[in-house]
């Protein structure tokens, strides 16, 4: 194992240079390897056309059953996204990778972001930053829709779960409104990690495939 | 008819009785536990099945807590991310989740599906709905449910742009759409997967839905309980489908069936009814006011019959297929109910492996279907039941696959690469 072995990885750099199989590799060996954490990017495509990253959550889910320890963060913009389906996926991802999931607040490539999500229908003279905010809290108010003792499963008395565990929401904001509840459980540890990239620590950013196996101590 | 019938194991964490997750060896928690759900695929794969399909809503499936807290309907996983990890956990059954283009924009879900498609080497499929339930509506902003005419007008749209990021031919060229609903000015910019693009499946039955598939749908999942109607609904289809200038055999006509396979008739009535006495009476009639889209049930006697009922912008088809048989039968509001609840208004069929496979031979072989859904009451048991007991049947038959024909979806459902 190598001596200086990163804390946290960042995967970076042109999605060319991080080919399927290469990428499968390097997370499979930062894990066994003892890396903590693993930062997937999710950049679309450029607006004039190229290339981009393939979607950041659904390569977590893959990378989940594949990897034991690592935690696993996605890099997502919410713009292309409404706060109960990003919401419920994250959530979804904790339980598939039992309690390693989280999201990184991004902020994507606005003007390409526009172009791919209907941003001339939707998103036309919003106030980016108040939506952000507004999207963070019904997405952490949501994360407690279910006590963690909510689910009895209680087949003899025909309860599953008890009613007085499971929480509506009821936000009614400037731009979502969302009654809730979430209908994916929590991870019965916790709930998906929410935060930035200063909040993340020392990260050590790759920008190859090649690079990170280097790295991790291995050849392709 | 193509040479061997398709399978599709329609998986829900605890099984598709509304009381399933009571039955003794029922895996309750499933909704909570990933290892569950990978032994379910991975069984549907030693089935050699084409599919394992996952249902969807973005938000709890009963409005009256007390109800829902008595089912098991109100947690389980986002599908799309479970799929993702099922591509890690099999090499050859392919993936398919649901999505609606009313809660969602084309260009995430299309970049979601292909990204499922890329990691399974070609195995994803998209099943379009539109949503009709208020309850959903309610977590995506004050403007409520739209009419279903509407609903259909954005979900033709959302389909034609997700259809044009999925060209392989074009996939890291800029799409142009300027629609309605949609502004899409991109491309997906990532390597399509060797079945091109992802299998488009949808199970919409209306008028509108039926047009919607035949001119996008690769699959259609269809609610029907007699060969009449099942073979009236493929023959309609494939009629649609020529008329839009598509090959019929490109679209496969799929009806849901809710198996109980017993080993002799004998214990048939007894497996059956031992399911049936856990659905409690409010649990069964809320389910049914649900697929009815209605509140007129309130207060009404459990053994009188169905009221007259006005049409309703949730599901139209459904609605009157319910109505349709319980005028049939001379049912109570409770035996429908009940009907219902234990296979949520598709084609049941109890009996014994040879028994299900005649049965199944019937509507294949008469061309009523081009493969079925299967929907076991209860999981893990009554799906491995089925692959042990009545695959072989039809393989013994010639009606179903020894091995897989392809790695890809495409290739397993018959479709030409995309």
């Amino acid at each position: 194992m190598p001596t200086d072995l990163p804390r946290a990885l960042f995967l970076s750099g042109s999605p060319s240079d991080w080919p399927l199989g290469d990428l499968q590799l390097v997370v499979q060996r930062a894990d066994v390897a003892g890396v903590e954490t693993l930062v997937v990017p999710d950049g679309i495509a450029p607006r004039d056309g190229g290339e981009a990253w393939p979607d950041a959550l659904i390569l977590m889910g893959w990378f989940a059953p594949q990897t034991r320890s690592i935690v696993l963060l996605g890099a997502v913009s919410s713009l292309g996204h409404q706060p109960y389906n990003l919401a419920r996926r994250l959530a979804s991802l904790d339980l598939i990778s039992r309690g390693r999931a989280g999201w990184v607040i991004a902020d994507g490539d606005a003007d390409a972001e526009f172009a791919a999500f209907s941003g001339a229908n939707r998103l036309a003279g919003v106030d980016l930053a108040a939506r952000q905010r507004e999207f963070e809290t019904v997405v952490d108010g949501l994360w407690d829709s279910w006590d963690a003792d909510a689910l009895l499963f209680d087949k003899e008395g025909g309860r599953f779960f008890e009613p007085s565990r499971l929480h509506s929401l009821n936000h009614q904001g400037e731009h979502f409104s969302v009654r809730g509840p979430l209908n994916v459980m929590r991870w019965q540890k916790g709930r998906p990690r929410m935060t930035r990239f200063d909040k993340l620590g020392p990260v050590t950013t790759v920008a190859s495939a090649n690079a990170a196996l280097a790295l991790l101590g291995g050849g392709a | 008819m193509s040479e061997h019938m398709k399978l599709g194991a329609f998986l829900m964490p605890t099984g598709h009785h509304i009381a399933g997750w009571r039955h003794p060896r029922a895996a309750a928690d499933a909704g909570i536990d990933i290892d569950h759900m990978v032994r379910l695929a991975q069984t549907a794969e030693r089935g050699l099945f084409d599919l394992v399909f996952f249902e969807d809503a973005a938000g709890l499936r009963e409005g009256r807590v007390d109800l829902a807290a008595q089912a098991a309907r109100s947690v389980g996983f986002e599908p799309i991310s479970l799929l993702a990890a099922l591509a890690a956990v099999t090499s050859r059954v392919g993936l398919v989740a649901t999505a609606s283009t009313s809660y969602n924009e084309p260009y995430a879900l299309a970049r979601a599906f292909a990204t499922v498609d890329l990691v399974s080497n070609g195995r994803a499929g998209w099943n379009l709905v539109t949503s009709a339930s208020e309850i959903e509506a309610a977590n995506f902003g004050a403007q409520g449910l739209r009419a279903h005419r509407d609903r259909y007008a954005r979900a033709g749209e959302f389909a034609d742009v997700v259809r044009q990021l999925w060209d392989p031919a074009t996939r890291n060229a800029t799409v142009h759409h300027r629609g309605e609903s949609f502004a899409v000015e991109q491309g997906l910019g990532f390597p399509a997967s060797p079945q091109g693009a992802p299998v488009m499946v949808q199970a919409g039955a209306s008028d509108v839905g039926r047009d919607l598939a035949a001119r996008t749908a690769d699959v259609v999942f269809v609610a029907t309980q007699t060969f009449e109607a099942a073979k009236a609904f493929r023959d309609d289809l494939r009629a649609r489908t020529s008329a839009h200038g598509r090959d019929p055999d490109a679209i496969k006509i799929m009806p849901g069936m809710s198996p109980v396979v017993v080993e002799s008739r004998a214990e048939a009535e007894d497996k059956f009814a031992e399911l049936q006495a856990l659905i409690p009476d409010d649990v069964g009639l809320a389910l049914l006011a649900s697929y009815l889209a209605t509140d007129a049930l309130n207060g009404l006697p459990l053994d009188g019959p169905l009221p007259d009922l006005k049409s309703t912008e949730g599901m139209q088809s459904r609605q009157q297929l319910v109505i349709d048989q319980s005028r049939r039968d001379g049912l109570s509001i409770r035996q429908v109910a009940q009907h219902f609840a234990g296979a949520r208004g598709h084609w049941r069929l109890v009996g014994t492996p040879s028994d299900v496979a005649d049965q199944l031979e019937e509507w294949f072989v008469g061309g009523a279907a081009d493969g079925f859904n299967v929907m076991p009451a209860y999981f893990p048991d009554e799906l491995d039941i089925f692959v042990d007991r009545v695959v072989p049947e039809l393989q013994r038959r010639g009606l179903f696959r020894s091995n897989y024909a392809s790695d890809t979806l495409r290739g397993n459902l018959g479709l030409p690469v995309a």
